[in-house]
């Protein structure tokens, strides 16, 4: 008899017996589950921000910032901005002017939904040209675009969703100044929607902000970045460091995304190492329950591999459908499911990459699960095992 | 007590399946310990705030400065002891890699008399207003970076810009030892207002934020209006709230932790469940006709059901003890890592309750088994 | 004549197997003297088994009374029928059926648990015992570590240990050698004679049944009384 169906066969006999053993082998289905849905719930989270941030969009874009302070209150003067738009490597739109717009982003107290209390979000003023440089996801739901100069603004769908006051029409009060809401808008679930936005000038003045805090530009191919940047940084006139707007969107992720995914991978690897704990039990168990069975075949000239093989095909058989309901949980339950963390709004998202993942997890178990109970059938006595009940 | 040694021999009866099963309820428990310490001591730094201290911010955000010259209006409220002038500074430190650390400029003469936190020696605050330059450093953050006092700190910090340079060349004046009272704005480094203020390349002659103490805690929330209603409809309104509520605030800021703590120990806890009433289940399984022989020795039902029920006991609480011995243990390790103080009694207390809940729900339908079995039955092999 | 310590009236036991109700006990009067050794022989399926069961209170009767040592048992509650267990019988089974993960010492003092002995006086009165059966040398060892006859002796041990009123002893020679058997038979005898206990024993050696100082016959659920010595 071939190697091939010697495993077929015996692989076959042990899953047939698989029911008799239904509560022992449950174990293992349900204790993979629960790892997969925890840390595919936990690493979802960090997807989730990692897709909102999105960055990685626009790779002709590039953001220049203050060099020295991290957080500034703003620096850029109406003069350094106009430097900056005579760097070279800047794309200019259908009317000859160079895409380069200043933002000021303040910091701004609205009334929470929940709860009651109030919390931060962030107000940003965008340069006249900002609606060109947006990108093609992002479009106005409803009503329209604010007027420069006047106090009018438009409200991303997640902070729409998280605080009071906001529909388009309202009239919100910030820092004693009433603004209108006149639109609203969404841009495919990016961190932007956790904004207000309106007119950098407009926003400056009512803020008594002197300067823009950083500038953004569109260049003419993401290949002019090294170019643009070294123009500005040799030049003595301006402080400045330059970034693609992807490397600075991660860098400011990273130490939430970095915590996400430490979180989720050692929630993940500590709860693995109990549910192996759990399945060695169980394949030990239906090893030792057929000491008999194993060593008869054996007797009868099955080869020991084949054993060995028949109880690894029959941990992956429990593990892996544990991981498809562990994804299915952590999909079904929170696949989509907005969360409100460190004062942004963003949906969590239970990738196939993810799910993935955790078949990878669940295999990893099943291996390490069965390991030593196949070498133990394998290395079982055979007349021993005859003699004995 | 005398049944002790019964049931100790009936849980190691095999012991390669007890070790496994063990490992995994040490495990579970570890890593209960972990995320309700982590918890705990988040909720821990909220109790632990001042209760007759009040921040005021600029209404707008934390990060909007205030004018200075509303220091001496805020002192003039009634209730008010006394106040002081913060300047966020939160700097980085470079050894090998950046580090972030929280620090505060404060004024030297007015933050002793405002922050009744004993941690921080006097001497080490006087100390900032002889050396300008001087930086105060909690222990842990000096024995990070190996540093003493006298020793020089360049720092960046992260909001400031030094008119001088780029770093803002600090020297260690005091290192601080605090333990008791980690709070917020514990356990952060110190530096001089005035030097940070005067340095800055903007928004000189402005506070981040005032501290401020009430005469009486139990007025705190009035006094709080008043001051705020002094700066009303003006360009700089301002916000107070207790030291409390405003720990409460951004610990609720990071997301509902207490939530995805609870969810993951859920789902440790059912699969354990699981886990360990199988294997409890297989064991009395494989006993029926040693149990059968116990109750014909005389052993009554309800004492083969205890006998049971406390094998399931004894393998929890052991199992239980360890994991949560270890994960006391690493508690410190959260106190360097995150600088939450944990209140490990109630951790361990919970935990071991949730041991015993663990054993019952695992232990009684394999002990039930256990009891209902016929003697006649079990001894002719059925 | 004195007072049976067993003493049997009418007894009746029907099992339901399936769909099926078998008499497997009709109407029982049997009494056993104190100081008796009772041989209670017949084929397999007689009812041998169920019998003893009765009489040892691991099983009540459809039917009829039970009385043992003065007291009915056979309407005993199931708590109350353990505590007169413990208090009146020691069992000796065929397979020995010893805790495997107890030591020999351990296994012998099982049933003092249940009375309020001291830790000191429970470890003498299981060593005494072991010595009556001549294991003193062997307390440390797990059952595994035991050949037949030596379990046999431990759970003679057991059984005797707490000074119950009567000895159930079932087949209790039947997974033994002619030479161990010939020993355990004694050692039975020894203990009726010189100790005075009461056993009955269920056996369908006639060799075995020789031992007693009396042998019923069961057949097909009635007792016959003829001594029908070498029929089995």
């Amino acid at each position: 008899m071939s190697f091939l169906r010697q495993i077929w066969s015996v692989t076959a006999m042990n899953l047939a017996g698989l029911p008799s053993r239904a509560g022992a082998s449950l174990v293992t289905v349900i204790g993979v589950a629960c790892v997969v849905a925890v840390m595919l719930s936990l690493l979802g989270v960090g997807a989730g921000v990692r897709h909102a941030a999105k960055g990685a969009d626009r790779p002709d874009q590039a953001i220049v910032l203050t060099s020295g302070a991290i957080i500034t209150m703003g620096s850029f003067s109406p003069g350094d901005v106009a430097q900056i738009a005579e760097a070279p490597g800047i794309k200019r739109d259908a009317a000859g002017k160079p895409m380069v717009q200043p933002q000021a982003a303040v910091i701004v107290e609205l009334q929470s939904k929940t709860g009651g209390g109030t919390n931060n979000a962030s107000f940003v003023g965008s340069g006249e040209i900002g609606h060109e440089m947006q990108g093609a996801s992002f479009h106005l739901t409803k009503g329209r675009m604010y007027r420069p100069g006047l106090h009018e603004l438009i409200v991303g769908d997640a902070a729409q969703r998280q605080y009071k006051n906001l529909d388009v029409g309202d009239t919100v009060v910030l820092r004693g100044t009433p603004w209108t809401v006149v639109g609203a808008f969404k841009d495919d679930g990016g961190l932007d929607e956790n904004s207000l936005v309106s007119d950098a000038d407009t926003v400056l003045a009512a803020f008594a902000r002197p300067a823009y805090q950083s500038v953004t530009v569109e260049l003419a191919s993401p290949a002019d970045f090294q170019q643009f940047k070294d123009a500005l940084t040799s030049n003595p006139q301006l402080q400045v460091k330059v970034q693609r707007l992807a490397d600075y969107a991660a860098e400011q992720l990273k130490p939430l995304t970095g915590l996400l995914s430490f979180i989720g991978y050692f929630v993940g690897g500590v709860m693995a190492l109990g549910v192996i704990f759990g399945a060695l039990n169980t394949m030990y168990s239906a090893v030792d329950g057929r000491r008999r069975e194993i060593a008869t075949l054996r007797a009868l000239g099955f080869n020991g591999a084949a054993v060995a093989v028949s109880v690894m095909v029959e941990s992956f058989a429990l593990a892996i459908p544990g991981a498809l309901i562990g994804a299915a949980l952590a999909w079904l339950l929170f696949s989509g499911h907005d969360i409100a963390m460190a004062g942004l709004s963003f949906a969590m998202q239970v990738t196939p990459g993810l799910i993935l993942l955790g078949l990878i997890w669940a295999a990893v178990i099943g291996l390490i699960g069965g390991l030593a109970p196949a070498i133990r059938a394998v290395t079982l006595p055979v007349a021993d095992a005859l003699r004995t009940t | 007590m005398k049944f002790l040694h019964l049931v100790w021999v009936g849980v190691w009866r095999k012991p390669g399946r007890a070790l496994l099963t063990l490992a995994s309820v040490i495990n579970a428990f570890l890593l209960f310990g972990l995320l309700q310490g982590f918890v705990s001591g988040m909720n821990g730094a909220v109790a632990d705030t001042h209760a007759d201290v009040l921040v005021t911010a600029s209404r707008v955000s934390q990060l909007e400065p205030l004018p200075i010259s509303q220091l001496p209006t805020i002192r003039a409220t009634p209730g008010v002891r006394a106040a002081t002038p913060v300047i966020i500074f939160h700097g980085a430190f470079r050894t090998q890699a950046a580090v972030n650390v929280r620090g505060f400029a404060v004024d030297p003469v007015s933050f002793d008399a405002t922050i009744p936190d004993e941690t921080i020696p006097a001497a080490d605050v006087a100390a900032l207003e002889h050396t300008r330059n001087g930086v105060v450093l909690p222990a842990r953050l000096a024995a990070l970076f190996r540093l003493k006092v006298g020793d020089a700190m360049p720092l960046k910090s992260l909001l400031w810009v030094n008119r001088d340079g780029q770093a803002w060349p600090q020297q260690v004046v005091g290192v601080y030892q605090s333990n008791a009272h980690d709070t917020l704005f514990g356990a952060a480094l110190l530096a001089n207002f005035d030097y940070v203020d005067q340095g800055r390349t903007q928004s000189n002659g402005t506070a981040s934020l005032y501290m401020v103490r009430v005469a009486d805690p139990s007025a705190a929330s009035q006094v709080a209006s008043r001051i705020d209603a002094q700066f009303a409809n003006s360009p700089n309104e301002t916000k107070t709230e207790s030291e409390r509520q405003l720990a409460a605030d951004s610990i609720k800021q990071i997301g509902d932790i207490g939530f995805v703590v609870s969810a993951i120990t859920g789902a440790v806890f059912f699969a354990l469940l699981f886990s360990v009433g199988a294997m409890m289940m297989q064991s009395v399984r494989e006993r029926t006709p040693e149990l059968a022989v116990l109750k014909t020795l005389g052993f009554t039902d309800s004492a083969v059901l205890t006998l049971i029920v406390a094998e399931s006991l004894v393998m929890c609480l052991f199992a239980a003890a360890i994991g949560l011995g270890l994960a006391a243990m690493l508690f410190p390790l959260i106190r360097v890592g995150i600088g939450f103080n944990v209140h490990a009694a109630p951790v361990l207390l919970v935990g071991l309750l949730l041991a015993v809940g663990l054993a019952l729900v695992s232990g009684l339908p394999p002990a039930i088994r256990g009891m209902r079995l016929s003697i006649v039955d079990a001894l002719a092999g059925r | 004549m004195a007072e049976p310590l067993v003493n049997l009236r009418s007894v009746v036991k029907r099992y339901r197997r399936g769909r099926e109700v078998v008499e497997v006990l009709h109407s029982i009067d049997l009494e056993v003297q104190a100081g008796e050794f009772l041989a209670l022989m017949g084929p397999s399926g007689s009812g041998k088994t169920t019998l003893l069961n009765l009489i040892g209170g691991l099983d009540r009767p459809t039917a009829g009374e039970v009385v043992v040592a003065g007291e009915r048992i056979d309407d005993l509650s199931g708590g109350e029928l353990a505590r007169w267990r413990a208090r009146h019988v020691g069992f000796i089974f065929q397979f020995y059926n010893l805790m495997p993960t107890l030591s020999a010492e351990a296994n012998v003092e099982l049933p003092l648990l249940l009375t309020n002995l001291s830790g000191g006086q429970r470890k003498r009165n299981a060593a005494a015992a072991l010595a009556l059966v001549g294991l003193t040398d062997r307390a440390r060892h797990r059952p595994g570590e035991l050949s037949g006859g030596q379990q046999q002796r431990v759970a003679i041990a057991r059984a005797i240990v707490a000074d119950p009123t009567l000895l159930i002893c079932d087949e209790p020679t039947g997974d033994l050698d002619r030479e161990t058997t010939e020993d355990i038979l004694r050692l039975l005898q020894l203990l009726n004679r010189e100790q005075g206990k009461t056993l009955v024993m269920v056996t369908h050696d006639p060799k075995a049944a020789s031992f007693a100082s009396r042998v019923v016959h069961l057949d097909k659920g009635l007792l016959v009384d003829a001594p029908l010595e070498g029929a089995a």
